[in-house]
């Protein structure tokens, strides 16, 4: 049980996807402007995470173990397929939400976070559980860089910035300070 | 790790230093187009003045004659 923890607290905070490992930068970016579309986004990417580690757990008991060589299409197939039934199921129960997404929904499928989750869990040997403990943790982690940047930027839009400062250059300086603060975690596990 | 923050970081100081540039830039084509004055404003901006000397000057003598 603590070994889940563990994982859960070191893809969330320690080894955060966006914030330590460059990973899901598309979202980051492109959704972080109000926080309600960033937890939104963010639950997205969690139900996504949860459904291709299950999904990774089977293709690697029954499938990938015959066949290895398909390890990279497979996941791509199978992320495709799910980004499909997530939009298809945001679009039909909320239209408003698959709105305010806009083109970032289908990008979940082209999200490198997902791939490197399902390569990730199968270079590390994960079972299922462990692989869900890691989805999640991974989901939370993208959740929380989002919702995190979401509440600096709408707080930016309300102070008095300098013209040249205004747009993407000081969005990525508040995703520097943010993966500098995000360094503490690091001795994290280590320290306990 | 330390290529996320540094990344960031990089890429943000980049983008500021080019947008700092391109409103450096604008601001002295502006300053630049307001020194220099074209012939065509030049002109219009006399025809305009023309007209109003002569119509103060209708104006005025007309009162005269009144």
């Amino acid at each position: 049980m603590i070994e889940l923890l563990w994982i859960f607290l070191s893809a969330m905070v320690i080894n955060n996807f966006t914030l330590a490992l460059f990973l899901g930068l598309c979202p980051f970016m492109g959704v972080s402007a109000r926080v309600e579309t960033a937890l939104r986004m963010g639950a997205a990417n969690i139900f996504v995470l949860v459904l291709t580690s299950l999904a990774v757990s089977f293709l690697n008991a029954f499938v990938l173990a015959k066949a290895p060589y398909l390890r990279i299409i497979s996941f791509i197939v199978v992320i495709a397929s799910l980004v499909q039934v997530v939009e298809t199921v945001i679009k039909k129960l909320s239209p408003v939400l698959f709105r305010e997404l806009g083109i970032y929904l289908p990008l979940i499928t082209t999200n490198c976070a997902i791939l490197g989750l399902a390569i990730f869990q199968t270079n590390r040997d994960y079972d299922l559980l462990e692989g869900l403990a890691f989805a999640l943790g991974a989901g939370c982690g993208l959740t929380l860089a989002l919702v995190l940047m979401a509440s600096i930027r709408e707080e930016t839009e309300l102070a008095e910035v300098p013209s040249v400062a205004r747009g993407m250059g000081l969005v990525l300086i508040i995703a520097g300070s943010l993966s500098l603060a995000f360094m503490g975690f690091a001795g994290l596990l280590s320290a306990t | 790790m330390i290529l996320p923050p540094g990344g960031f970081l990089t890429l943000g100081v980049l983008l500021l230093g080019l947008a700092w540039w391109g409103e450096r830039r604008a601001r002295r084509t502006e300053a630049r187009a307001g020194r220099v004055l074209r012939p065509e404003a030049v002109a219009a901006a006399g025809v305009a003045l023309a007209d109003s000397a002569g119509a103060t000057l209708r104006a005025s003598r007309t009162g005269e004659q009144r």
